[in-house]
């Protein structure tokens, strides 16, 4: 029979309260798992632990994708990411320009991934997922998706091709957040689900290399 | 086990260091950068050692010299010497060593010819060790071989190609020639083949014909492609195969996976626990209700070692379910006009291992652990258990987009080492995907347009340098959705990228 904690057995449940809250703190104050060097995303992104899933809106055509890329800049562990955009394939000069490591950063297309890739949600090689706009993408993959990264302490991205609503919800992911290029100058974040939901900005020139041509 | 943790960083600091000692010094005879992988391997060695010690594909040259298809494993051992992070001559003596002795000699080259030329030179003097052809020390050597080693080499080549019943070839009509090419180099006064360079296979076949034209070429080919050298494929005596006659037809997934892993279980049975075996490709053959039988393979992109994945076979089982997945679409396919209640079961089949490698158990032990973190077997083993492989890419210098960067081996070293800030800072304005096929596009006057950069590549190359020259935009829709386009010379417009 298990046996109650030494510390445990005289205190009051006050007492046992206040302990777990400290128990609390500590795990509060842990280092965030995913860092971008910007502060407004680095806030956004500051309660994210291993085992969480992010869902994105990020529709094509709008260079959303430049804000996720932010979080897999700095020192990243093995991370995957399955692709599947029509024709298209990856641009990696452009990856490595924006300062993404291509040595700790995988692709793979595929169109329908917990079916096809199924191995590589059962173990714990890449330690970030990111799934861009699956084709085939039940609520069923989803449920097993997010149990996976939460056994093996993974953290997914899964990227939808489409904006995302508090209408139409969803109860596996941690933060569900769009993104978008607004004009010329800044990147748009709309946070749907988290601590702090609204519309967040960001500088172009905090994302990417400002070019005078363009702006 | 408390002695081991303290021994252990010893071993791996002076490990390190001893490498980064032999990193430093110029190694004339060590690979380069810009060479590319050596396709073929001559060893030789007195010890009888395992053919398959680099390759599952393995020809007996002679009693004491085999060669060995190295292309086959090309992936495996890249990763090898990513892993242990140092240079492929270090990744290949130890495995050498573990199966000849230290009295082997190993010949590397593009082809079997050129390696079996040198290794009879290194032979006569006494050569012990790796040799690669294509590094700057040995090529030199190798331009500077005499006729006699040239001529004396084809002797063995003589029987193979009577062994291997050569079309057209024809022994006392091969000596003849030979005969006639020695007196005509003796005429000439020239001493070595090399040094008659200029003379191209055709005029060596037109003269001297077609045998002595294919070893003339054989000789200084930079391909790897065999070009009818008689390549005999060294059998791997018996292969381990299990057979099922099933007591009902199946053909559920659900079914066949156990049976599988049953005789996979049994097939691991029929050969000694050995932690060198490792499998490259197995065959299964299926015997279909109507007794066509079907013979499907199970490949695996890096060695697979059953054993080490006994009692689930995961790796192999996931091989399986790929191929049952495509043969059992395809049979649907085939008999969607027949009333056929389901598709068309299995009742019996046969699993046989075809091709096997044996790699020293050092490759795998605890000090080859990587030591920047990245696990590459890790990620080898993974990629085993998928269906299409993973991509892994690598900056290159050149501003055409198509060619700034190139598809690798997961773990491979860039070619040539190079400052790639340039490069690489000028695509930061550029989509991260785009389309390797561009399409032709009509731009409309209305669109939003942003000048990028004009950009030509390698214009020196072409007839006319104005043809190279591309304009690139950042083009808007009524969306407001921004593509990555370009102008050519002649006013035309392309779509190459999307800013997803």
């Amino acid at each position: 029979m298990a046996s109650i904690p030494a510390k445990f057995i005289d205190a009051s449940l006050q007492q046992q309260l206040q302990s777990a809250r400290t128990l609390n703190c500590q795990q509060l104050r842990q280092e965030p798992v995913l860092h971008s060097g910007i502060d407004v995303l680095d806030d956004c992104f500051s309660q994210i632990k291993p085992g969480d899933v992010v869902e994105w809106g990020i529709p094509p055509g709008f260079n959303g994708r430049l804000i996720p890329l932010q979080l897999l800049k700095h020192d990243i562990p093995l991370s995957i990411w399955i692709y599947h955009h029509r024709g298209l394939g990856v641009f990696a000069s452009s990856w490595i320009s924006h300062g993404v490591d291509l040595q700790r950063l995988f692709f793979i297309c595929s169109e329908n991934p917990v079916r096809e890739l199924r191995p590589l949600f059962l173990e714990d090689t890449f330690k970030h997922i990111i799934i861009d706009a699956p084709r085939k993408f039940s609520a069923g993959d989803m449920a097993f998706v997010s149990q996976q990264a939460r056994k093996q302490g993974q953290i997914v991205f899964l990227i939808r091709h489409f904006f995302l609503t508090q209408k139409r919800g969803n109860p596996h992911a941690s933060l569900r957040i769009n993104t978008w290029q607004s004009g010329k100058s800044s990147f748009s974040l709309q946070v749907i689900k988290g601590p702090n939901t609204g519309k967040l900005t960001i500088p172009y020139a905090a994302v990417a290399e400002d070019h005078a041509s363009y702006h | 086990m408390p002695r081991l943790q303290k021994t252990m960083p010893v071993t791996i600091s002076r490990e390190s260091s001893a490498r980064e000692l032999s990193n430093k010094i110029i190694d004339l005879g060590e690979l380069r950068g810009e060479h590319d992988f050596p396709a073929y391997v001559a060893i030789h060695s007195e010890q009888a050692g395992s053919p398959y010690a680099l390759s599952p594909t393995v020809m007996r040259w002679s009693e004491n010299i085999h060669l060995c298809k190295l292309d086959d494993c090309r992936q495996f051992w890249l990763n090898q010497k990513k892993k242990l992070r140092c240079k492929l001559q270090q990744v290949f003596d130890p495995v050498l060593i573990h199966h000849y002795g230290d009295a082997y000699l190993a010949v590397f080259a593009s082809h079997p010819w050129q390696c079996l030329l040198y290794l009879q030179y290194q032979l006569q003097h006494q050569g012990r060790g790796i040799f690669f052809l294509q590094s700057r020390l040995n090529q030199n050597i190798y331009r500077r071989l005499d006729w006699d080693n040239w001529f004396s080499a084809q002797d063995k080549l003589v029987s193979h190609l009577l062994a291997f019943n050569a079309k057209g070839f024809r022994e006392d009509s091969f000596r003849g020639r030979q005969s006639q090419f020695k007196r005509f180099i003796q005429r000439l006064g020239v001493a070595t083949p090399f040094a008659m360079k200029q003379a191209d296979a055709n005029s060596i076949t037109r003269r001297f014909g077609v045998w002595m034209g294919r070893i003339w070429s054989w000789s200084s080919t930079g391909s790897s492609e065999l070009a009818l050298f008689p390549w005999i494929e060294l059998e791997q005596g018996s292969h381990p195969c299990v057979t099922r006659d099933l007591e009902y037809p199946v053909n559920s997934w659900a079914f066949i996976e156990v049976l599988l892993r049953e005789d996979f279980s049994r097939l691991c049975d029929l050969f000694y626990r050995d932690d060198c075996e490792h499998i490259n490709r197995m065959q299964w053959q299926i015997t279909l209700f109507n007794y066509q039988k079907i013979s499907v393979e199970l490949s695996f992109r890096h060695p697979y070692s059953l054993h080490r994945d006994m009692p689930e076979f995961d790796t192999a089982i996931y091989q399986a379910r790929y191929i049952y997945d495509d043969l059992i679409g395809k049979l649907q396919a085939r008999e969607s006009d027949l009333d056929l209640p389901e598709t068309m079961p299995f009742i019996a089949w046969k699993v046989e291992v075809c091709e096997r490698i044996q790699l020293p158990p050092m490759l795998w032990e605890l000090f080859a652990r990587p030591q920047d973190q990245i696990d590459y077997q890790q990620i080898m083993s993974l990629q085993n258990k998928l269906p299409v492989a993973f991509e892994c890419y690598h900056c290159d210098p050149g501003f055409y987009p198509e060619q700034s960067f190139q598809t690798v081996s997961i773990g491979a070293d860039p070619c040539q080492p190079f400052d790639d800030y340039q490069w690489s800072s000028s695509s930061s304005s550029k989509p991260l995907f785009y389309y390797a096929d561009v399409q032709a596009i009509d731009v409309s006057s209305g669109m939003q347009k942003f000048f990028l950069e004009r950009n030509s590549n390698q214009w020196w190359l072409s007839e006319d340098a104005l043809q190279s020259i591309r304009d690139y935009f950042i083009l808007k829709d009524f969306q407001g959705r921004a593509s990555w386009v370009y102008r050519d010379s002649n006013g035309d417009w392309f779509k190459q990228g999307e800013y997803c």
